[in-house]
């Protein structure tokens, strides 16, 4: 065998084949998206069909690249590739052109190119290469590495938020996962999880319910935590007297408190109790467990609070608008009403290619990039909308099994990486398309017009690819 | 640690496969068990595009144009496409006040940055040719054109009616109508709507998200195309019509002019009149309420909708005919009146004295003959009791048309009044009544209100001895064969026509030596009969019923005017102008038209006309 068929038999050709496919796709439903009979006569390559079909051929060309270049060298230079996209960050804040307004384009010549997307990749070099030399093990000793560690993923993050870019900030959230698979304690996992949960509720659902809800599970979990006789006891009644004490003062001096103000006195006078009554006891997990509780009391308070009593409407409005890149021309609300109707009106089979009616007419703001998946759902119902839902699992996934397999630590971080980016792109953009989240600019990987973004996801994906190639890497 | 590995490599995996069965959920929620998105996105991408056709015109009997559309022109303005214009300039070449413009143009923002609105209007013909010049300097602007309707010779408001914008109520009951489209609401605007208005076009297009139009949804399958109108040629002669208005100048009353042999009404008039050019789409509002809030209540068609006045003496004739077809008179009888016709203690007054016979009866108008003939009717023996006979009576008057409505193609009219003998029961108790306590309607007086409009057509069943059609307004509606059917019939009364020619030559009489002598002429013989109806409030009421010639009559006439004294004083001469101007097309006695159109009676009494 010679050198190239001998990596070539180490590809693993089922990740090239679902990439190829994805793209593929991608850009058969670009061209649906904008396909107008009545432009179709002006220069192919003045569309946006054309250009992402020029962006297609140098992601294919570098693709080839990067399997010719030797594995460790991604290793070699990932501090370097680091710091170039840092200060490439950096220059964007101030030579940056910007769009709705966020600065984050290089205009060079009538291309442009976008950093934020190149910083994913080298960045998921970085922390690999940090973290397989270090370790992260997850203890006191190691304060300096774990320091460094989360540096190198929020130093980016700042950069991006100062464009200000939230949705590709955002994505940041993917290293979690990784840190997690290396030995980030799982409670905190958790704990984001959750805080995430309540910030969203606290805007979703009655207060006085959250509060109940927040109280109700705390004391589950306190429940299985302690293990002495009369926990049930210390729990439940600590609460109830507390609020019954409350709701007595209330009555007897006509305070007109609210049920929802004696809830949260009292349940905030509840956890502060139960935090030094068990500081006494030296139980770790219920101090977490504890001190999570009134985190999360006070961050529904807070937000509700700051959302609905601080803010005025019209800034309610403009941290909407700001949330969202796209503009708004009916109101806070219009984009993802129409998103919905587009891909409400697709059915089972879709209105069927090229046959698209709300995301062709603009209706559907962003039709080809942050509301890309709106064509799918739109013209191959929701077939086509479920085959997609697939292809990206069934992508991550065989990353993820990959990512598993590796016998360097590098490799392997790296690989997960690259899983939770697309995971992350996967959740947000199609959830927010749904409706299921809120509007956040981000595009679908390989669907979404944009040739930096396409680039760099090929980048991401190839150096996974090639990395895969050398399994017995060291490094 | 091989075991922890393999484990939180499952986490990310669960979460992956745990998201994609959510969004699957949601995505079936979507696309699968909810029809509104399918809706909407139609609702969102398609456009109607409703193109109204022109109102279809109204001519007169010879061809004179009633009734056109104008148009008129309005700014509007599409507030998002507005580039930087010079407010000014706009504002010199209308004319108009810059805080208005300003005004309307936040007022326009307001309500839809995509969507046309009225910025200005309605700008007169010089402004717009002007401003269609300098329409380039200001983008996002544009001339919309709007069709009103105009009425060259001011005349006949009550036949033709007016245009309103519909209301909730029909947009609500009918298919066709939408907010804020244009119908009908009197006249023969109102009845012949559906031939008027066409029907409306659709178009549906594709529009974008900015309400753009795209392409033409299906390429057109769906479209329908507008359909113009049709013109209507009415049965109004207009000069006739006009010199009848002029007429009835600071006068109240009302004229009806039929053509006998086709029951078309020729001339209508309710005096006093408004113009028809103060109604119409824009100057609708700042007029309406003015002439609603009339006292002389212009708006109000006296000729159908009048329903208490009595017709006095006029009706007589009427008398005369059916005592004649009963059998209880006939052309010889002469009745003995003695200044008057006793009847228990009371006394209807009369003015001759001896002997009266039939022609005599009509021509002097002798209230002691006709009370006699009502008294026979009702005592007749040929009915079981004084009811059964009124009955009778009842039944021969419904089909002259009193006491009913006649079914003209306009809307309002009035079935003026005839008790039925159940309401006499009511009033005097059963059994409790009889000629003496009803004796006033054999004079046309008390519990009987008779419209112009049915006097006409009582004068038109003589002339024609003995049927009618029911009159009506339109000739044709172009474009159809004929004009409905019920209009076509001929209607008999269900009296001899062998008893109209004795009847006929006292009327000839009426007006050659009787009560309305001295409006004879040779060339029209003229057959009329005066009436002069109490009124509460002033002089009489002057009523006159004629028709002409007396050979194959070309028109039936019936005057009424309010405080006009005798029948011979105002209506009678009234009625000969009209009649001769009609048939000779000119007239012999200038003196007497200025006299009769300088006649001024709005001081002599009171209106007449109180809403009920």
């Amino acid at each position: 065998m010679n050198k190239f068929s001998k990596s070539a038999s180490k590809i693993d050709w089922l990740l090239v084949l679902l990439y190829l496919l994805i793209m593929g796709l991608g850009f058969m439903n670009l061209y649906s998206s904008d396909f107008k009979p009545e432009t179709a006569n002006i220069g192919f390559f003045e569309h946006t069909y054309g250009k992402q079909l020029i962006w297609l051929a140098i992601c294919l060309l570098i693709a080839f690249f990067i399997m010719q270049i030797d594995a460790v060298a991604f290793s070699m230079f990932s501090y370097i590739l680091y710091i170039v996209v840092i200060g490439l960050l950096f220059l964007v804040l101030i030579i940056g052109a910007a769009t709705h307004g966020a600065k984050s384009w290089f205009l060079i010549g009538s291309y442009k190119f976008q950093p934020v997307e190149f910083a994913k990749f080298a960045t998921s070099l970085a922390l690999a290469k940090f973290v397989s030399v270090n370790g992260f093990k997850f203890v006191f000793r190691n304060f300096v590495n774990i320091i460094v560690t989360f540096a190198i993923v929020f130093i980016p993050v700042i950069l991006i938020l100062l464009q200000p870019d939230v949705g590709s900030a955002l994505v940041y959230f993917a290293f979690i996962f990784v840190l997690y698979r290396e030995g980030f304690p799982g409670i905190f996992l958790f704990l984001i999880l959750v805080l995430a949960i309540v910030f969203v509720s606290a805007l979703l659902i009655n207060q006085v319910l959250l509060l109940l809800i927040i109280i109700g599970l705390s004391s589950i979990f306190l429940y299985f935590a302690l293990d002495q006789k009369n926990r049930i006891f210390t729990i439940i009644i600590s609460f109830v007297s507390f609020f019954s004490v409350l709701y007595f003062l209330n009555v007897l001096f006509k305070l007109e408190y609210t049920l929802l103000k004696m809830l949260f006195v009292s349940s905030v006078v509840w956890t502060v109790f139960l935090f030094i009554y068990f500081i006494r006891k030296k139980n770790a997990q219920i101090l977490i467990v504890t001190s999570f509780m009134l985190v999360s009391i006070i961050m529904q308070s807070v937000t509700d609070l700051a959302f609905n009593k601080i803010l005025k409407p019209h800034q309610r409005n403009r941290i909407d608008v700001l949330f969202d890149n796209s503009i708004d021309p009916k109101g806070i609300g219009y984009n993802i009403t129409q998103s919905k109707i587009a891909i409400g009106s697709g059915g089972f089979w879709g209105k069927g290619y090229l046959n698209g009616t709300q995301t062709k007419l603009n209706f559907v703001p962003e039709h080809n990039t942050d509301f890309i998946f709106c064509t799918i759902a739109e013209e191959w119902g929701f077939i086509g909308g479920f085959v997609l839902f697939l292809l990206f699992a069934l992508l991550i996934i065989r990353i993820v099994m990959r990512a598993e397999r590796q016998i360097s630590v590098f490799s392997r971080i790296y690989g997960y990486s690259v899983a939770s980016i697309f995971f992350i792109h996967f959740f947000v953009n199609v959830g927010m398309t749904l409706g299921l989240l809120p509007v956040i600019g981000i595009p679908l990987p390989f669907f979404s017009y944009g040739g930096s973004s396409m680039l760099g996801f090929t980048i991401l994906l190839f150096i996974f690819i090639k990395l895969d190639t050398e399994k017995d890497l060291k490094l | 640690m091989q075991e922890i590995k393999s484990n939180k490599s499952y986490v990310l995996i669960i979460i992956v496969l745990f998201v994609v069965i959510i969004y699957s959920i949601k995505l079936a929620s979507l696309q699968l068990f909810n029809n509104n998105y399918k809706l909407s996105a139609e609702n969102n991408a398609l456009r109607r595009i409703i193109e109204f056709p022109a109102r279809g015109l109204i001519f007169d009997r010879n061809g004179e144009l009633l009734v056109y559309n104008k148009p008129n022109y309005e700014l509007m303005v599409i507030p998002n496409q507005i580039i930087e214009f010079d407010t000014i300039e706009l504002c010199e070449i209308l004319d108009a006040p810059i805080q208005l413009i300003r005004e309307n143009l936040k007022i326009a923002k307001k309500y839809s940055l995509f969507k046309a609105s009225k910025i200005f209007g309605p700008i007169e013909q010089e402004k717009y040719i002007v401003l269609s010049e300098k329409m380039y300097k200001f983008k996002g602007f544009f001339i919309q054109t709007k069709f009103e309707r105009t009425y060259p010779f001011s005349c006949a408001p009550h036949v033709l009616g007016y245009l309103r914008e519909v209301d909730q109520n029909i947009v609500d009951t009918s298919s066709y109508y939408k907010s804020g489209d244009i119908m009908g609401f009197e006249g023969i605007e109102r009845t012949y709507e559906r031939y008027l208005r066409g029907s409306k076009g659709v178009s549906y297009f594709l529009v974008d998200a900015f309400s753009r139009i795209v392409e033409s949804y299906k390429d057109g399958k769906y479209d329908t195309s507008a359909v113009i109108g049709s013109d209507i040629i009415a049965t109004i002669d207009v000069d006739l019509q006009l010199y009848a208005e002029k007429l009835m100048t600071n006068k109240r009353g009302s004229i009806v002019a039929i053509e006998p042999a086709t029951g078309e009404v020729l001339v209508m008039v309710s005096a006093p009149s408004y113009d028809p050019n103060l109604l119409t789409l824009t100057r609708l509002r700042e007029n309406y309420a003015t002439l609603l809030l009339d006292e002389d209540r212009p708006l109000f068609n006296r000729a159908t909708g009048s329903a208490t006045s009595p017709p006095g003496s006029t009706f007589k004739v009427v008398d005369a005919l059916i005592g004649l077809n009963e059998g209880v008179i006939t052309t010889e009888s002469v009745i003995m009146c003695n200044y008057g016709f006793n009847i228990g203690s009371h006394i209807v007054k009369c003015h001759h004295a001896g002997g009266v016979d039939f022609y005599r009866s009509i021509s002097g108008s002798c209230n002691t003959f006709y009370c006699e003939v009502f008294t026979r009717l009702i005592k007749n023996k040929k009915f079981e009791n004084f009811e059964a006979a009124y009955i009778h009576w009842y039944e021969q008057l419904q089909r002259f048309g009193i006491g009913r409505r006649l079914g003209i193609d306009l809307t309002g009219e009035s079935s003026g009044v005839l008790y039925t003998a159940e309401q006499f029961n009511q009033k005097h108790g059963k059994g409790e009544w009889g000629p003496f306590r009803i004796i006033s309607l054999a004079i046309g007086q008390g519990e009987l209100g008779i419209t112009t409009l049915q006097l006409a057509n009582i004068v038109s069943i003589i002339a024609n001895k003995g049927f009618f059609y029911v009159p009506h307004f339109v000739k044709e509606i172009v474009g159809y064969p004929n004009i409905d059917s019920f209009y076509l019939k001929k209607n008999f009364v269900g009296i001899d026509s062998s008893f109209f020619t004795p009847v006929i030559e006292a009327m000839e009489q009426v007006c050659i030596f009787g009560t309305a002598a001295g409006i004879y002429l040779e060339h029209l013989s003229q057959c009329g009969k005066t009436g002069t109806a109490q009124n509460p409030h002033g002089d009489y009421n002057s009523v006159f019923i004629a028709f002409a010639p007396k050979e194959n009559p070309q028109i039936a006439i019936a005057v009424y005017v309010e405080n006009g004294g005798y029948g011979s004083t105002t209506a009678a001469p009234i009625a000969s102008l009209i009649m001769e101007k009609y048939i000779t097309d000119s007239l012999s006695r200038e003196w007497l038209s200025e006299y009769m159109i300088n006649k001024n009676l709005m001081e002599r009494g009171e209106r007449t006309d109180k809403p009920r």
